[in-house]
This record gives C-alpha cells, structure tokens and sequence, in this order.
C-alpha cells in the first residue's frame, strides 16, 4: 500500500508540470498587455516598452518560463517587480493589487475550504439517505420525489438558485442576510445551500443507480435467503458495496467545490478563491493567474490522490491487488535470493 | 436602597455606557475592492471613494465643479504668463500618526507622483519642474516643456527623474489645467518621514496594502482583502468644520450587481454606487433615495477607427493620414456620416434594459462642465441634429451610403468591439440593428472581448483589428479634450487617433491658458473642429447613479461619481 500511495504521489509531477506549462502558454498566448494595464491610460509608447522590460515581458517566451520556475531579478529599483519563481513558492506581486500572489491565495483559501467543506457535509447527509430509500423503495412515491428532486438540483443553475434565494429569504422573508462572510455561520446559510444542491442532486442519482444494482447482486440475495434482517442486509452487505462509487464522485466533486465555487462567491459576495481568478483573468494579471491556476491544480491533484487513497481501502479488491503484488515482489525475491 | 432600586439603576448606568461606547457604521457597497490605497498609485472609483477620505490634497473640486481650498489656505498666486505657482499651505495639520504636515511632505509627494515606475498619475506633474520650499509652509513651482534645444543628444523627457533635473532642460510654458489636476486624488499628500522610514526599513513594498497614513478625515483600519476596508474616524481632524456622527466606514466589496441590490433592499448597505438606471427605478419604489451627479458627468459614443481605410482617414497607400488635413469627401468620411445619420440614440436612452430615460441624448462629446462644451451651436454639425433623436436624418443616411462605391456596402465590413457582458455590447447592438435597417446592409459584426483586451486595442487602434467600438469616457474638464482628441497623444483614451490641424492648434491654445472665457472658447473651438469629421458619435450623455437609505444625509457625489462623504450623518 506504500508503494501505491509513493507511486501515485511520484505521478502528481508530471501532472503539475504539464499543468504550469501549459497554464504560461495560454496565459503568454491570450490578448492584452499587463504592462498597458499598470500604466495610466495616457501612458506612451516609450513607457510601454520600459514597463514591458521592468517586467520581464520583452524576453522570450521559454525564457519568460524559466523565470516564471526559477525566479526573476527586475533592473528596477523598485524590488516589487522581482520574484524567486513557483519552485520557491514566489511569483512575486499581484500587478493589480500589487499584493504577494501566494499569500492573497492563502488568506481565502480557508473562506472557500469552508463553504466547501460544509456543503459536502450538507450533501452527503442528503444525498445518501435519499439515494438508499429510492433504490430501496424503486417505483414508489418516495423514488419519485427524489428522482424529481434530484432532476431539479440538477437542471437549476447556481447563481440562479442563489439569486432566488436571496429574493425570497432575504429580500422579502429577511430571515438570512443577502452577503455570505465566514465569521458569521447564519449568513452561511443561503450560499451553502445553493451550493450543495447539484452536488446533493448528483449524489443522490449515484447512490440509487449503485444501490440499485448492488442489491441485485447474488451475496445480496444469499444474505435475505439466509433470514438477515433487511436492514442489516442493506446497511452492512449492500452499502459498503454501493458506496464504492459514490465517494469517486464525491472525491471528485471535494475538487470542483473548492476551485469552482466562483458563481456562488460572486451571488453571495463571499471572499474565496474562485473570484481571485476570474478577476485576475479580466485584468491580465499574469502572476495572479498562474498562481491560482497552480495552486488549483494541486489541490486538485491532492484531493484526487487521496480519494485514490481512500478507493484503495475501502474497495477491496485493489487493496487485494496491491497485496497479491506486494507477495509476489517479495515472493520473487526469495526465489532469486534462493 | 433597595435591591430593585439598586438594580434599575445599575441597568441605566449599564445602558447609557452602551449607548456612549456605540458606534455608528456606515457601510458602502462597491463592485470591486479598491486596489491599492497609495494614491498616485491607481485611481478606479472604489479606489477613489477609499483614497478621498484617508487623504487630503491642496484643493478639492466641489460638488459644482469649482476648485476650492484643501490643505492649501487660498488659491495659488499665479504669475509670470501662468508659469510660475506659489501656493501656501495650512499649519498645524497632523498625519494620522502624529507626524506634522509640511511644504515637505508636499514636494515628496508631488515627486513620488511624478517620477516612481508604478506612478498612474504622471500627467498631473508632466509639466511641473522647479518645485522649491519657500519656507516650512510656503512653495513654489513652475510648467513647462521639455526643451530639445537645451539637453544632449539622445535625452529624452523620461530620461529626467527628478523636478531639479527637469528645471535644467525645461522652457516655460502655461499649463491651463495644473490648477484642476491638483484637485486630483493623485495629487494627494503622503508623510516624507514615514514613507522614506518605510523605503528603509522594507514595509513600503506594503503600503498601501496593509497599512496607509493620509491627513483626511478617517484613517485606514483594516482590508481583508476581497471583502471589505474598514475606515475609522479621525478624531484630530484639522478641518473642525466636518459635520459627521460616523465612528467607522466599511467599504464592502460586492461584485455582482443583483447582489449589489438585493444587499441594499436588505438594508445590509447604506450606500451603493454605479446603480444600474433598471435598478434605480426599484430602489425609488422600495423606499431608497436615488443620488445624481450634479450634471452628465460622461457619454457613450460610436469610436471610428481613423487608422481604418473602412470608416478613417488614410492615404492611397493604406497608411494613416497625419498631414492634419482631412480629406472630408473621401467614401471612408462618407461611411462614417451615413453612419451618424443612421444611428437614433433616443433607443439607447428610452430603453429599459439600457438607460431606462436616466440618461440624455448628446449632440457633443463635452457634456456640462465648462470646458469645451459649445454653448451657441450656430454654423457647427450641432445645428443638424436635436436633442431628441440625435443626428439621425435617414434620407440623408441613405443618400451618402448610395453614393459610395460598392466596396463600402459588403454586408459584415466592419468589425465593432465592445467589453463582453457590458451595457456597451446591448448599444452596440442597437446601432447595428439600426444602420441595417436605415441602409439596408448588415455592416456591422460585434465582437465582445474581456478588458485587458479592449485596453490594447484602444491603445494600438490597429484597423485589422477594428472600426468601430462603443465605449465611454468622463468628461473630465480639459483633460478630457486634450488626452482624448489629442492627434499627438498616443493614450488609451485617444482610441481614435483622430488627428487634425486646426483642432491640435486649439488644444494647444487652451492647454496653455489659464481658466477662464478666454479658455473656454479655445476647447469649443477643438470640439467645433473635431465635430466637422466626426471621429466618434455622440450617443448618450449619462449621469453617476448612486443609491442611499432614507436615514443617511449629507452626501454628495463629486462631479467623477464618486462619494463625497465628509459630512455624512446616519440617524
């Protein structure tokens, strides 16, 4: 199992290489001039240039790349235009904000991790139950509501669910405020909400599809034919099984919910990360954007590792494999050693 | 005394303790976060409603339009052909910690705005050299130009990086509008020996950021950066006059517009700004009070792109024509009148999902304050046109397209840009829909693209890249005319590169006057020039549209749209 979760992490590497380097390219490709975007609108040509050379932006594109791993050292006095590169976590200073890039991540990421983290709580308590009583109770009233339920969840957009929201919960009912902050749990409410409910909605759809074939297995029928309580069968035989699946798209959506959470911010005004992007994007703001981009990408490859993980262990079958070929390693090396 | 006594009264101690020690926050919803609270450093108007409280300049432009004393005692002294400035400023003003506020801490900052590599506000001090303390609270500076004559071989004006340096290669020459850019938040005054401590010792690269030291009213708090800067009053004031209960100001950033509104409905925020005219109208029936500038403040308009052989000015071997004389019978002129006569702004202005009548149809690109705004329209373009419908004449529309050849008259010949998701891309729309209509072809094709992209195609106006654009811009007093329609001036605003003799002479002419008559006819007569071949369509003179609740007074919008807030009062 080491060995598994040593070669998976040996994988990321790649991944987040071709990541940034794909990133700068796009980013060097896209139109606009950051250095037109720092100067005054009646800037000239000749402070373009000179801005353009303080910056770095009039070398080569490969060499732009290499500064933008290993660091660079600006001619202007001012030190804000120099940075160490991405190996040494520094790519300098927004050319917007003029703040360091990394740190402006790090101070809401912890915003975005927490909305995050509550709508998955949120929907997990959702979804799994009402997944199982559809499957459990297919063709019934209760697998109709949710299968509807769940279409709905699925089909609304999420600023148009938020904006919907405030209008009836804050507008007119005034029961939650219409601006989300994280110290302030009750005006969490509305954007969680909006939140967890495609996720819930997605949840739900896989939980019954899975348990709905799960509980069709032969084991499933050997364990009733065997008298087990049917609540015992469901809760110890078929969930495990049934959930294999599930924390897959869970682990995968734990990735979409901390990067793309950008509607949600905008709607509930909320200071995540999602709108860092969009805004830096808008602005040409290169070291901002590739940043968060970077920074988006190993989160995603974190989280995707550990839900790799996580399979592993509750499937057994790859934990068996990993094992089987853990003994034959070892078993080939006592024969060698012979 | 009894217990019951005992308690009674300790519960009124209790509360008028409470009622001593409560704040009164003011809270501003804006669309971005400010971006850096080091004046000269950037000026959007989140930025401005921040930078306008922390700081204090030597004049301030009043809610009318005139320049009035700040920090500075009484208007400038003015002399030699309006060359040369002195200009005293108060004593006893303290920054916000402690430090006193001298002639020094102006030349620095003037200094600082003019020479650092991240300054936005060059121009307030591009023609400014000489500046000298005169004593503690008195100084003295002069404009100019830079002088070829007298510099080296291969010295340029960038190449100067001090006012001392300047003085030596400088030639006087008047520069009518220093006296309003001093009004500007760029010009604001910052602490010598705070700033120069913080050069030492590092924590400049910060400032502005986490941390910022002005004279104004309020002093910098906090920014949690992306959410909200809190502001806090500054008890020390110098200005006794200030009338305001409010203990602290938070500046909450709400980026989207609906969220903007609904936060207001709410009554989460007092003030909110850049109401869409829609917005307005709801605001109005749910009990909020709608703010307007005092007058149009701005227009939208139809850029030609004068490089463009399609809809400008070039010559037969495609290249753009800088003679500064325009050919005004070229088929590219005849496109951009039938154009003109095509367009109907009064669809812009009565539109609901545009102006919704917040709005007034413009015949000129200077809309109400002073500067080269024509007055008497008698023997200019202004007399074919009228206040309702523009310039739209279809006959006429129809007349000039039918006289063009055949290769003016390709459906799609033009390409239109406009900033994606903007109010701009709907105008852009409009006229496109309306040129087809009056001309019979489909001319126009719209293409949206995000700001940064919009910013280097004003700049560059390369005309492979586009004919026209819909935009706006502030008409900003002088400024406006001689950065917009300035043939030399290579700026963003001057998208265009609209170019004419006659127009630059008088440019020239009012850039070196001082304010006054005389000035003003000066700017008229550009903007009578430049109207004569039409480089933009006036489309929409528009208003600053803010939105406060019933129980805020005292606030005025500055003539830019942005808060005026030392005397506001919360009941």
């Amino acid at each position: 199992m080491t060995r598994y979760i040593f070669r998976r992490l040996l994988m990321i590497v790649p991944v987040l290489v071709g990541v940034t380097f794909i990133v700068f390219s796009l980013t060097y490709i896209s139109p606009g001039d950051p250095a037109r975007m720092i100067l005054p609108q009646d800037a000239t040509d000749a402070d373009i240039t000179q801005m353009r050379h303080l910056m770095g932006l009039d070398e080569p594109f490969l060499l732009q790349y290499v500064h933008f791993l290993f660091g660079f050292k600006s001619p202007s006095e001012d030190a804000s235009f120099s940075y160490k590169g991405l190996l040494a976590l520094d790519l300098g200073r927004s050319y917007v904000s003029n703040r360091p890039v990394f740190q402006t991540i790090l101070e809401r990421f912890p915003n975005t991790a927490l909305l995050a983290i509550l709508a998955l709580v949120l929907s997990v308590i959702l979804s799994i139950p009402a997944g199982i009583i559809s499957a459990t109770h297919q063709y019934s009233v209760s697998d109709m509501v949710v299968s509807i339920l769940s279409l709905l969840g699925l089909s609304m957009p999420a600023f148009w669910l938020g904006m919907i929201l405030i209008w009836i919960f804050s507008v007119k009912l005034r029961i939650f405020p219409s601006l989300a902050n994280p110290a302030n749990l009750k005006s969490l409410v509305l954007p969680v909400i909006t939140l967890a409910t495609m996720n819930t909605a997605v949840q739900a759809r896989m939980t019954r599809s899975s348990m709905l074939e799960v509980i069709r297995q032969d084991y499933i029928r050997t364990a009733r034919a065997k008298g087990l309580d049917e609540k015992k069968v469901i809760r110890k035989h078929a969930l495990n099984n049934a959930l294999i699946p599930v924390v897959t798209v869970i682990g995968l959506q734990v990735g979409q919910l901390l990067v793309g959470a950008v509607l949600t911010e905008t709607v509930f005004s909320y200071p995540g990360i999602g709108t860092i992007m969009v805004d830096a994007i808008q602005r040409k703001d290169t070291p901002q954007i590739l940043a968060s981009v970077v920074f988006v990408a190993i989160i995603f490859a974190l989280v995707n590792l550990f839900v790799d993980i996580v399979y592993a262990f509750i499937d057994p079958r790859i934990k068996a494999q990993y094992e089987s070929m853990s003994k034959s390693r070892t078993n080939g090396a006592l024969v060698k050693g012979k | 005394m009894s217990l019951k006594k005992f308690g009674v009264a300790a519960l009124l101690f209790a509360l008028s303790i409470a009622a001593l020690t409560a704040q009164t926050t003011l809270v501003v919803g804006q669309a971005t976060d400010p971006i850096i609270l080091d004046p000269p450093m950037y000026s959007d108007t989140p930025t401005h409603n921040v930078n306008l409280l922390v700081y204090d300049r030597l004049y301030n432009l009043s809610s009318d339009g005139k320049v009035v004393p700040g920090l500075a005692v009484d208007l400038p002294k003015i002399e030699e052909n309006g060359t040369k400035y002195t200009i005293k400023i108060k004593s006893g003003v303290k920054f916000h910690n402690g430090q006193p506020l001298t002639a020094d801490d102006v030349i620095y900052s003037f200094q600082r705005g003019a020479f650092n590599d991240k300054s936005q506000m060059k121009s307030i001090f591009a023609m400014m050299y000489d500046v000298k303390k005169i004593d503690n609270y008195t100084f003295q500076f002069r404009t100019g130009f830079f002088d070829k004559t007298k510099a080296p071989a291969n010295m340029t004006d960038s190449d100067l990086k001090s006012f001392d340096e300047r003085a030596k290669y400088y030639r006087p020459a008047a520069f009518g509008s220093q006296l309003n850019q001093l009004t500007w938040l760029g010009a604001s005054i910052v602490s010598k020996a705070t700033l120069e401590k913080a050069q030492q010792d590092g924590t400049i690269k910060d400032y502005g950021i986490t941390w910022a030291i002005g004279s104004g009213p309020f002093k910098f708090d906090s920014w949690k950066q992306g959410d909200s800067v809190t502001l806090v009053r500054n008890k020390d004031y110098h200005d006794s006059s200030i009338q305001t209960n409010i203990d602290k100001i938070i500046f909450k950033t709400i980026r989207d517009p609906s969220a903007l509104k609904s936060a207001f409905l709410n009554k989460e925020v007092d003030l909110i700004m850049n109401v869409a005219p829609l917005d307005a109208r709801e605001i109005e029936m749910n009990g909020g009070k709608i703010l307007l500038t005092n007058g149009y403040f701005g227009y939208h308009y139809l850029a030609f792109n004068m490089k463009s052989p399609r809809v400008g000015q070039v010559n037969a071997d495609g290249t753009p024509d800088l003679d500064g004389v325009y050919d005004l019978t070229s088929p590219s002129t005849t496109l951009r009148l039938a154009i003109l006569y095509s367009i109907n702004p009064s669809d812009i202005v009565n539109s609901p999902d545009i102006m919704d009548k917040r709005g007034k149809v413009t015949l000129q690109y200077v809309e109400s304050l002073p500067f080269g705004h024509i007055d008497d329209p008698k023997g200019t373009r202004i007399e074919e046109g009228n206040l309702k419908t523009g310039y739209y004449n279809p006959t006429k529309a129809k007349e000039l397209f039918a006289s063009l050849p055949e290769s003016f008259k390709k459906p799609g010949l033009l390409k239109c840009t406009a900033l994606s998701g903007s109010v701009y891309v709907k105008e852009a729309l409009v006229i496109k829909d309306q040129v087809k209509r009056t001309l019979g072809v489909d001319l126009i094709n719209i293409e949206q693209v995000a700001l940064s992209e919009l910013a280097t195609r004003r700049s560059k106006s390369d005309p492979e890249v586009w004919d026209l654009l819909v935009n706006w811009t502030q008409t900003d007093d002088s400024y406006y005319i001689f950065v917009a329609f300035d043939g030399f001036n290579t700026s963003l605003l001057h998208d265009t590169k609209f170019y004419t003799k006659d127009a630059q002479e008088w440019i020239d002419k009012g850039n070196s006057l001082p304010n006054g008559p005389e000035r003003n006819v000066a700017y008229q007569n550009a903007q009578k020039e430049i109207l004569k071949a039409v480089p933009r369509v006036p489309l929409v003179a528009i208003m600053g549209i803010s939105a406060s609740q019933q129980n805020i007074s005292g606030v005025f919008l500055s003539p830019s749209g942005s808060f005026m807030l030392d005397n506001v009062v919360k009941k």
